[in-house]
């Protein structure tokens, strides 16, 4: 069974920097939101 | 509309289903009518699952939803991205890895057929419904918008869309949701650029004023199980949703299933990962900017035509008196917001006071519309999903409202050919092959399984039809599936774990429906949302306390 630390294919970067960067780029569009909502929200 | 339009929509219809028919030169094999012979790459099934999830409720009632409620909606999806790394490393290779064609087959492998034939039936009678009711939604609006019979809007959308499914396989599908992913991605960005170009203020200044009314605000921390958009619903219950849809749900699972390799489908869910929030930003904004362009451009006080036809016939003179009211509280309205513009961000204060005291004048005066409507329709007058196609058919330029009017069957027609194709796979693996015919040859499955989308699409069409006729049928077809998501999560959670037995996934799917029904029932206020994360835990403990408890088989 395949466990969180397994290379998503030979020569690819691993999950966890997979899921890294995921969550970096989700980070960012949710700071961009907070950033809009903290400058204009009602 | 524009003659022009006419011809965008119609030759758009005609493109699709010319280039299914191209299509279906690779599918003369079950192999390339289900899985494209696992010959796709991973960018092509990466837009194939966006399109599929990206429906024409999405292009008319999310963007109506941005324009009433604001970017709050997008709170939604923030479990989307963890929940498609999960995926990456525990569904998606099992799945491709196993060489099936359906997410259930590997249930039997795993289980029992028991497991599998239940799991499929709920799947068939979940999408079979609900295959309809996206079908309902986008006719409904278009028969009001444009004056037709509902049968003949069911059938614009859904005759096309049988006839290059049918025909193409899964193979038409996906290279369709390509072109449908781009038109439709093309057709916001340049209704967001009209917008701000046709906007009497600056971008800042539209914001500002949006901004006032809430409909900037995208987090809502409170931790409540009744309100269906805040951070932590969207979090826990999203992550929950979106295992159960892009890891158990066939119509998504036989998008990855035909990439070419577990790593290729890995990297088509990753896309999803990286750009569903903004693109779900991206629809909400277009109706926050449409919410916005209303503030200098007088909106019709009922948006859905039918209904405004019905209350000036019964009740005319009474509806004019609104109108008048109306348009003088958009007067003031449009003044105050002017002032909230030309005052600029540091003086804005008293500005924005006034500006939201008009606002609230004009939605009292929306209110008593509805109201009116409610009473001489006798039905439900929410017009949100007719925001977006009134402003579309009046206030965009020849052309891009027909790429607009493209862009929602485009998104309507992804979603259903998805629908359709894993309906007709799982009909014919799950249980014709499983269970009546087992040995004929390969051509004869082929033939099967182009009827079987056949009928599913007519199965569609008649519900749709009769939907569109009853707006709870609508609401409830789409609660429908909502009920066995989380268990048939569960299950898959189960099929990972050593211990489980298929006695245990059994008992477990039926306790996991068992107790998303109780607390439907017994607890309506609770959101749908949590439903995901009850079924799903409720049939892992459960399945694993019966596998305890059940002899290992010799």
């Amino acid at each position: 069974m395949p466990t969180p630390e397994t290379s998503l294919e030979s020569g690819r970067p691993p999950f966890r920097t997979v899921l890294i960067r995921v969550l970096a780029v989700q980070a960012v569009a949710l700071v961009l939101l907070w950033l809009l909502q903290a400058r204009y929200g009602g | 509309m524009h003659p022009i339009n006419w011809i965008i929509v119609v030759a758009y219809i005609a493109y699709v289903v010319f280039d299914g028919l191209r299509r279906s030169k690779g599918t003369d094999t079950v192999d390339g009518y289900f899985l494209a012979n696992k010959s796709l790459p991973w960018w092509a099934v990466g837009l194939s699952v966006m399109a599929t999830q990206l429906s024409a409720v999405t292009m008319i009632g999310t963007t109506g939803q941005g324009a009433t409620d604001g970017l709050r909606f997008v709170q939604f999806y923030f479990g989307l991205p963890l929940a498609m790394v999960v995926l990456g490393v525990t569904l998606v290779p099992f799945l491709h890895g196993a060489k099936v064609y359906t997410a259930y087959e590997y249930l039997e492998r795993r289980f029992d057929p028991q497991t599998r034939s239940l799991t499929s039936l709920l799947f068939l009678l979940s999408r079979g419904m609900s295959c309809g009711g996206i079908m309902a939604a986008p006719a409904v609006v278009f028969s009001a918008v444009f004056g037709w019979d509902v049968t003949w809007a069911v059938a614009l959308i859904g005759i096309p869309t049988v006839l290059y499914t049918m025909i193409g396989g899964v193979q038409a599908v996906a290279w369709a949701d390509v072109k449908q992913m781009a038109l439709i991605v093309l057709a916001l960005l340049a209704t967001v650029i009209v917008l701000l170009v046709r906007m009497p203020v600056g971008a800042d200044d539209a914001l500002r004023i949006a901004g006032s009314t809430g409909r900037l605000d995208v987090f809502d921390f409170s931790f409540t199980l009744t309100n269906d958009y805040t951070f932590w619903s969207g979090i826990i219950g999203g992550t929950f949703l979106m295992l159960s849809y892009f890891g158990t749900d066939q119509s998504q699972v036989q998008r990855y299933l035909t990439a070419r390799s577990v790593d290729e489908a890995r990297s088509s869910l990753l896309m999803s990962a990286y750009w569903k929030i903004p693109l779900q930003a991206l629809v909400l904004l277009v109706g926050v900017l449409v919410f916005v362009y209303y503030q200098f451009q007088t909106p019709p006080l009922l948006y859905n035509p039918a209904h405004e036809a019905q209350v000036r016939a019964a009740r005319g003179p009474e509806y004019e008196e609104l109108e008048r009211r109306y348009a003088a509280a958009f007067e003031s309205r449009e003044i105050a917001a002017r002032t909230v513009a030309d005052a600029g961000a540091a003086a804005a204060g008293p500005a924005l006071t006034t500006f939201l005291a008009r606002e609230a004048e004009v939605g009292t005066i929306r209110d008593d519309a509805l109201a009116m409507a409610a009473e001489v329709t006798g039905g439900n007058s929410r017009d949100v999903n007719y925001i977006i196609p009134r402003f579309v058919l009046s206030e965009l330029p020849i052309g891009l409202t027909g790429l607009f009017i493209a862009g929602v069957l485009a998104a309507a027609m992804s979603s259903i050919a998805a629908e359709l194709n894993s309906l007709s796979s799982v009909t014919v693996i799950d249980f014709y092959r499983r269970w009546i015919r087992d040995d004929a040859p390969d051509a004869h499955f082929l033939r099967v399984s182009k009827w079987a989308t056949a009928f599913w699409g007519l199965f569609a069409c008649a519900v749709a039809t009769y939907a569109a006729t009853l707006d709870s049928l609508i609401v409830a077809v789409n609660r429908f599936g909502s009920f066995f998501y989380g268990s048939i999560l569960g299950v898959f959670l189960l099929a990972m774990a050593r211990r489980a037995r298929g006695s245990g996934a059994f008992a477990g799917l039926i306790a996991g429906m068992t107790a998303v029904g109780f607390v439907a029932y017994a607890y309506p206020s609770v959101s749908w949302l949590w439903h995901n994360v009850i079924g799903a835990v409720t049939v892992f403990v459960v399945g694993m306390a019966v596998s305890a408890m059940t002899p290992e088989r010799a």
